[in-house]
């Protein structure tokens, strides 16, 4: 498939065989609220070959859900599974010992970032128990991928502000930019004030449209491609970015190469990244 | 599931997108939303056609926007009509036999009704002549989940068990409440706009057969891609997805009898 006019492309049914795609925002795992058809890593990665998508960072659900210990754990067996295709993110969890989880696998190549949900834990984004991630963050380089959402007491892209203000160094994922599309401007306002945010896709709301705006207005290195997958289809968010009005090289950096550039910023030692380094041109699932 | 080189399709893929209106939108940069947009819209996304609701219909006035509606799309062969229903409750709309006689005469294939943002009950007395009208006809009606309840549509299905009833924008949260209503009524079918629980398409379609999905993108407030992506790299067989795709729609659409062969 070009990166121009993708609607013959994906008439055909044939997979992207473009520049990488690397989902920034996806999970693993089920999760209690409703049912997913097939939240394995091995449905994840079927998914991942129909597509031609080439790598994800994950986050397991059952870290986010109730236990980062467990869930990390998680994480890092699916890493260790499949090396070249997907790379971790820790979840934190500010009420479960945050430096401690944090101290336990930043060691180990598989991660690659942090992964916070503020909502989900009741805690705000810019409180004090956060402090060790953000501290890591700006030590190692490695990103924070935040569950965003407007008008939350813990996570609106006002929580966002303040963290990369206090934090210029840290790289934050605002993951779904606020999700509605009506905090899409103040997203947009958000990353040009911090060079350090990027704002991720993915969510229920977002249009091509939008995506375009945010292109426009940012730049392609601080917009990246999630899709939230399995909590929702990889494909929702990829189709939206696939025929948006983007430009070809705007196209593959939102699509991967952004993000292949933060993460090498980290200097993790994950396969995914060493596979990405070593052989750019060809590497596809 | 995929085996898309054991049969090569006859035809090409034409989709019919179920779920797309016209019109401007109040809370969405959809632009002008007229006739020719939405068909440079279409080629941009390779669907062939779509059936359209007006949104002067669906956001301000029933009446005056069907009427528009049959106007837009009069010289537009791509777009097929959907007319937006009300009770006649208030005089506002006639009788449902009535409404139904009209809608066909109008060449109209689809209905949908807003019960949630309009103000009635789509359970009970007084939607239920027109419901039991539209069966008679075969006239599908197309209802976005977040306009009612699942209740409401277990009692509809239920009173009208010849309906063809569409369910739209189902979300990735309501497979537990919906695939209990698929298997007690088999005349519930599925809209594949924000149908989008991880792999929920291959789930739905392996229990409960390709016959009871129909692609719609929900545009413009949704975006086209969605859909479109999520159909054509499904991992579904390429007969499954020609049927979901417009097959079956295009049936529904056929089989929308003309009043005068029942009446």
């Amino acid at each position: 498939m070009n990166s121009r006019a993708p609607a013959g492309s994906v008439l055909s049914r044939e997979p992207w065989s473009g520049a990488p795609i690397l989902d920034a925002h996806a999970h693993l795992g089920p999760y209690n609220r409703f049912f997913v058809a097939d939240p394995s890593g091995e449905a994840m990665l079927r998914v991942m070959d129909r597509c031609g998508v080439s790598g994800a960072i994950v986050s397991s659900m059952l870290a986010v859900e109730l236990d980062t210990e467990a869930g990390n754990a998680e994480t890092a067996a699916l890493c260790e599974a499949h090396p070249s295709r997907f790379a971790g993110y820790v979840v934190i969890n500010p009420w479960q010992d945050p430096e401690a989880e944090l101290e336990r696998w930043s060691g180990h190549q598989s991660f690659v970032g942090v992964k916070l949900h503020p909502d989900l834990h009741e805690y705000p984004l810019d409180g004090l128990r956060y402090r060790p991630v953000w501290e890591f963050a700006e030590r190692t380089g490695r990103p924070v991928l935040t569950h965003t959402w407007a008008g939350s007491q813990f996570d609106d892209l006002s929580h966002v502000d303040r963290v990369a203000t206090d934090h210029p160094r840290a790289r934050i994922l605002a993951g779904h930019s606020g999700v509605a599309p009506s905090s899409f401007g103040r997203a947009i306002e958000l990353a040009r004030r911090h060079p350090g945010v990027l704002l991720e896709l993915c969510g229920s709301h977002n249009h091509g449209r939008a995506i375009a705006e945010m292109v426009r207005a940012v730049g392609a290195a601080q917009v990246v491609f999630g899709s939230d997958f399995p909590f929702i289809d990889l494909r929702m968010s990829l189709g939206r970015v696939l025929f948006a009005e983007l430009g070809p090289a705007d196209r593959e950096a939102v699509l991967g190469g952004t993000m292949a550039g933060v993460l090498a910023g980290g200097h993790s030692g994950a396969a995914l990244l060493d596979r990405l380094e070593k052989d750019p041109a060809h590497w596809q699932p | 599931m995929v085996d898309r080189s054991a049969t090569v399709p006859a035809e090409p893929l034409r989709l019919l997108d179920a779920s797309a209106s016209l019109g401007r939108h109040p809370a969405h940069d959809v632009g002008t939303g007229t006739p020719g947009a939405t068909v440079s819209g279409l080629d941009r996304y390779g669907i062939s056609e779509a059936v359209v609701a007006h949104t002067l219909a669906t956001h301000h006035d029933p009446v005056t926007g069907n009427a528009r509606l049959l106007a837009d799309v009069a010289d537009q062969p791509r777009l097929r009509p959907c007319w937006t229903a009300l009770p006649p409750t208030c005089g506002e709309f006639p009788a449902g036999p009535e409404l139904v006689a009209q809608a066909r005469a109008s060449g109209v294939g689809l209905l949908t009704t807003r019960p949630g943002s309009h103000g009635f009950e789509l359970a009970g007395p007084d939607m239920a002549p027109l419901l039991e009208a539209a069966a008679g006809h075969g006239l599908p009606l197309l209802i976005d989940a977040a306009e009612t309840d699942w209740r409401s549509v277990e009692q509809v299905a239920t009173a009208h068990p010849e309906l063809w009833l569409i369910l739209t924008e189902v979300g990735y949260r309501e497979l537990r409440r919906l695939c209990g209503l698929l298997e007690r009524r088999p005349r519930v079918l599925l809209c594949t706009a924000n149908l989008s629980g991880h792999l929920a398409l291959e789930f739905l379609v392996d229990r409960f057969g390709a016959h009871r999905l129909v692609f719609g993108t929900g545009q413009p407030v949704r975006d086209p891609g969605e859909a479109v992506l999520r159909l054509l790299w499904s991992e579904l067989d390429d007969d499954a997805v020609r049927a979901i795709g417009g097959d079956t729609m295009r049936q529904l659409l056929a089989a929308s009898r003309p009043v005068l062969e029942v009446g």
